[in-house]
């Protein structure tokens, strides 16, 4: 299972896009639906994992188009510490990820879950906490 | 009277021996202490069983019966709540759990190690005052963002918060504790918690400031951007996220095991991965009855290596913390409980707390009551980070260690010598 928190404004809007647009992703991405990209912090993510998650990616707005002023720059922060401590841990790097994407454009948000599984099926990474590769 | 049951599961024992000093208060008696009858005591007539130390999962059948016993439960420490400090151990693949995975206790008094007052008034019925730490810090919090995390803070700088200044420090979401090692220049570490999940709200919190920090992204195929996985500032600068956001809480906040490989040794596991600027700390913590001697052959050791001078005054009050390191064991080999007591305050007024705090690469943090000359002459000074092998002795332990460019220790080895 993967857990793709996703801001309501951009990364949702991009999925919903994909969706009247037929484009197709995997079953393993469930969406969490979040206000802002900032409101998924290391408090989630690692309750995520601890509740089964195989990896997680957050996916706000680009850099400069945060509808919540720069969330997404403090939140790509905290995602970087939160990476940096699933690797002290033995952990692959690739289990946390943050993306951007836009929400005119479901291919954006479409080529992320594809990157997330492609990296998560990586067999020259570590495997992620919540499940062997 | 109340009579109480002191379990102790594993690890340092501070907790244990801190308990012993009530047996002098008239309202307390010990039906079962382990440093006195070494837990062969039965506990058939404790008005409460006070369990304390951490457990691991082999533990459970142990826990269990205790439970089943019927008897008031007390968690005294962070360890048996948190699995505290020993936590740190699940990053080498141990399996360290909170106590309250498989019992429920009636209080539990948190700290490390927590104040014996503290449980008298929880036994009295007064529910724990979990009072914020930062209320009580001299340091005042701004809305400034750092530019860096620093790792050794600035000594003449006591006004500004350490968050502030770009070093973690988890007051902010502690209560105030027995320890205080704010009081010390040295940012806490949380292991009085007030809030559920301290790690992810203070990593949360500490990358909210540390939005002027440049982070790694790249472009991905339809020319939006992702988080890139190259050394930036963060990583580079942050040498130790588990130390320093999970110190109390990894046992009860990750739960899987991490995949590095043990050394062998449960407390090197600890030690190594941690930086050498906290390493004294947790040495001191973690080394329970020898963790003077420890901390104090860690610092030395590492103070030859890296050719830091020392003077002749921190060396006597080094000198007197040793005495005290050796006064310390024989009270408790004697159960000499007075003795403790007054070793116990040695050890605060020269180490600052029960930890050590105040002691430090090239002298100490804040001033000493018992020096004999002025401050700046045993003031700590700059610390200079760097890769060395250092070893060093004393009649209590033998301590060898080596550090990366990062100042990161890799190999740690201690050997302990019964005085």
């Amino acid at each position: 299972m993967i857990v793709a928190f996703l801001c309501q404004n951009c990364a949702q809007g991009a999925a919903n896009t994909a969706g009247v647009q037929r484009m197709r992703y995997s079953d393993e991405i469930h969406i969490v639906r979040v206000p802002c990209a900032g409101r998924a912090g290391a408090r989630e993510i690692l309750h995520a994992f601890n509740n089964g998650a195989e990896a997680v990616a957050v996916i706000g707005c680009c850099f400069g188009a945060c509808h919540f002023s720069d969330a997404n720059l403090i939140t790509l922060r905290r995602v970087k510490i939160v990476k940096k401590f699933l690797v002290e841990m033995g952990y692959s790097t690739d289990c946390v990820t943050m993306y951007t994407s836009r929400a005119a454009e479901g291919d954006t948000i479409v080529g992320d879950f594809e990157d997330i599984l492609e990296r998560k099926y990586d067999p020259e990474t570590p495997p992620c906490p919540g499940g062997a590769k | 009277m109340v009579r109480l049951s002191v379990v102790q599961l594993r690890g340092c024992e501070r907790c244990a021996w801190d308990l012993l000093t009530l047996a002098k208060n008239s309202s307390v008696e010990f039906v079962s202490h382990p440093l006195i009858d070494g837990g062969s005591g039965s506990d058939n007539d404790a008005d409460f069983v006070v369990i304390t130390g951490y457990a691991r999962k082999s533990d459970e059948a142990r826990l269990r019966e205790l439970l089943s016993r019927g008897k008031k439960l007390i968690l005294y420490g962070t360890c048996p709540y948190t699995g505290g400090i020993f936590g740190l151990m699940n990053q080498k693949g141990a399996d360290v759990v909170p106590v309250t995975e498989y019992l429920s206790p009636v209080a539990s008094v948190l700290g490390c190690a927590p104040s014996p007052d503290e449980l008298l008034s929880v036994i009295e019925g007064q529910s724990a005052q979990r009072q914020p730490l930062c209320s009580e810090c001299e340091r005042h919090f701004t809305d400034e963002e750092f530019d860096k995390i620093i790792r050794v803070p600035d000594w003449s700088n006591r006004e500004k918060c350490f968050n502030n200044l770009g070093l973690a420090c988890s007051g902010v979401l502690s209560a105030r504790c027995a320890q205080r090692c704010i009081d010390f220049d040295t940012p806490c570490r949380g292991c009085v918690g007030m809030v559920d999940d301290p790690p992810g709200r203070m990593i949360g919190y500490f990358g909210s400031l540390a939005v002027n920090l440049q982070v790694d992204t790249v472009a991905t195929d339809c020319a939006t951007d992702r988080l890139g996985d190259r050394p930036d500032e963060i990583t580079r600068s942050l040498v130790d996220v588990v130390g320093t956001f999970f110190r109390f809480h990894l046992a009860s906040h990750f739960k899987f095991p991490g995949r590095n490989p043990s050394t062998g040794d449960e407390l090197a596991d600890i030690m190594v991965a941690r930086p050498i600027e906290e390493a004294p700390q947790i040495a001191a913590t973690i080394y329970g009855r020898y963790g003077i001697s420890v901390a104090l052959n860690l610092i030395e050791a590492y103070e030859a290596a890296a050719g830091i001078q020392v003077s002749d005054e921190t060396r006597e009050l080094r000198s007197e913390l040793r005495a005290a390191q050796d006064g310390l064991l024989t009270a408790l080999d004697q159960h000499d409980i007075e003795a403790l007591e007054g070793v116990i305050d040695k050890i605060r007024t020269i180490g600052g707390n029960e930890v050590l705090s105040n002691v430090y690469f090239g002298g100490f943090k804040r001033p000493v009551k018992s020096a004999k000359n002025g401050f700046d002459t045993y003031c700590v000074g700059p610390l200079e980070i760097k890769a060395v092998h250092a070893r060093s002795e004393d009649g209590c332990s033998r301590v060898s260690f080596s550090t990366d460019e990062q100042g990161v220790i890799r190999e740690w080895s201690c050997e302990l010598r019964s005085a």
